[in-house]
């Protein structure tokens, strides 16, 4: 039986690949993102489908996204843990490259992905690269 | 102690206003960041650079209460990852807050030689402090 260690890591690996299959059957049915209200991108995002679009909405504003995960934290049957994620990319105009730290807490419950808290670095310097990015009108 | 129970006991005691005692739990060689965004932001090195991130904290924010929610400890026990809900007010506007972030602290010689703060919203505390754009 796997630990929710393995299953999470399973999880970042699905998500990471865009295999939503497994991503699917990983997820709890009361799955949710939580986003940060200084965000451009800010709000609550539920089960597959709310999954799938804050990552077309992510890969939508930041141009050539790429995710990377730099460790995780959590005992194996743990039901708490926290993964460095490091988030690259360019404005929304191209112009300007980013890398900022994601410390993410997410949350297991009956061997399934229910929870996820992306805590950004620092919202407000993505929130003024998103606006500055923007074509003007 | 453990490397959580450091952690704990230094969160008591910044709670409790002991700052003597907390400051007898950090490395001399301590290093803290703030985010840029933030009215505080920058770079902490020291004993100095822990009162003196006490001191800009305290001189943007009053009532600045963390809770401390769980921990996790890495498996080399020099890192724990903090889970902390806060509340507190902006002494400029006079505007209360309530938020969480996860802190990154690591450990050297059983002392505390690191902290990186993630609030969950740098651009909430902006607002609520007064800093404008």
């Amino acid at each position: 039986m796997e630990s929710n260690k393995q299953i999470l890591q399973k999880f970042i690996v699905a998500a990471q690949t865009l295999d939503d299959k497994t991503v699917a059957a990983l997820m709890h049915p009361a799955f949710v993102v939580h986003e940060a209200a200084g965000l451009p991108y800010a709000g609550e995002y539920r089960g597959l489908e709310g999954w799938q679009r804050l990552f077309s909405t992510v890969t939508g504003i930041w141009r050539d996204v790429s995710i990377k995960t730099e460790m995780y934290m959590g005992a194996d049957d743990a039901e708490d843990f926290a993964i460095l994620m490091i988030l690259s990319g360019k404005s929304p105009d191209g112009r300007e490259d980013f890398q900022t730290r994601i410390l993410e807490h997410w949350r297991l419950q009956d061997g399934k992905v229910i929870e996820v808290w992306p805590h950004y670095w620092d919202t407000h310097a993505m929130r003024v690269l998103y606006e500055k990015g923007q074509p003007a009108v | 102690m453990s490397p959580q129970e450091i952690i704990f006991r230094f969160y008591d005691l910044v709670v409790k206003g002991d700052l003597a005692g907390a400051e007898a739990l950090v490395h001399p060689d301590f290093h803290g960041e703030e985010a840029a965004s933030l009215p505080y932001a920058g770079t902490y090195n020291g004993l100095e650079g822990w009162r003196r991130l006490l001191a800009n904290v305290g001189s943007v924010f009053t009532e600045f209460m963390p809770s401390v929610e769980y921990a996790l400890t890495d498996e080399t026990g020099t890192r724990v990852i903090v889970m902390v809900g806060l509340t507190g007010r902006s002494i400029k506007t006079g505007e209360r807050f309530e938020t969480s972030m996860l802190e990154l602290w690591e450990l050297r010689d059983g002392l505390i030689s690191l902290v990186r703060p993630y609030y969950w919203d740098t651009h909430l505390l902006r607002r609520v402090s007064g800093m404008e754009g």
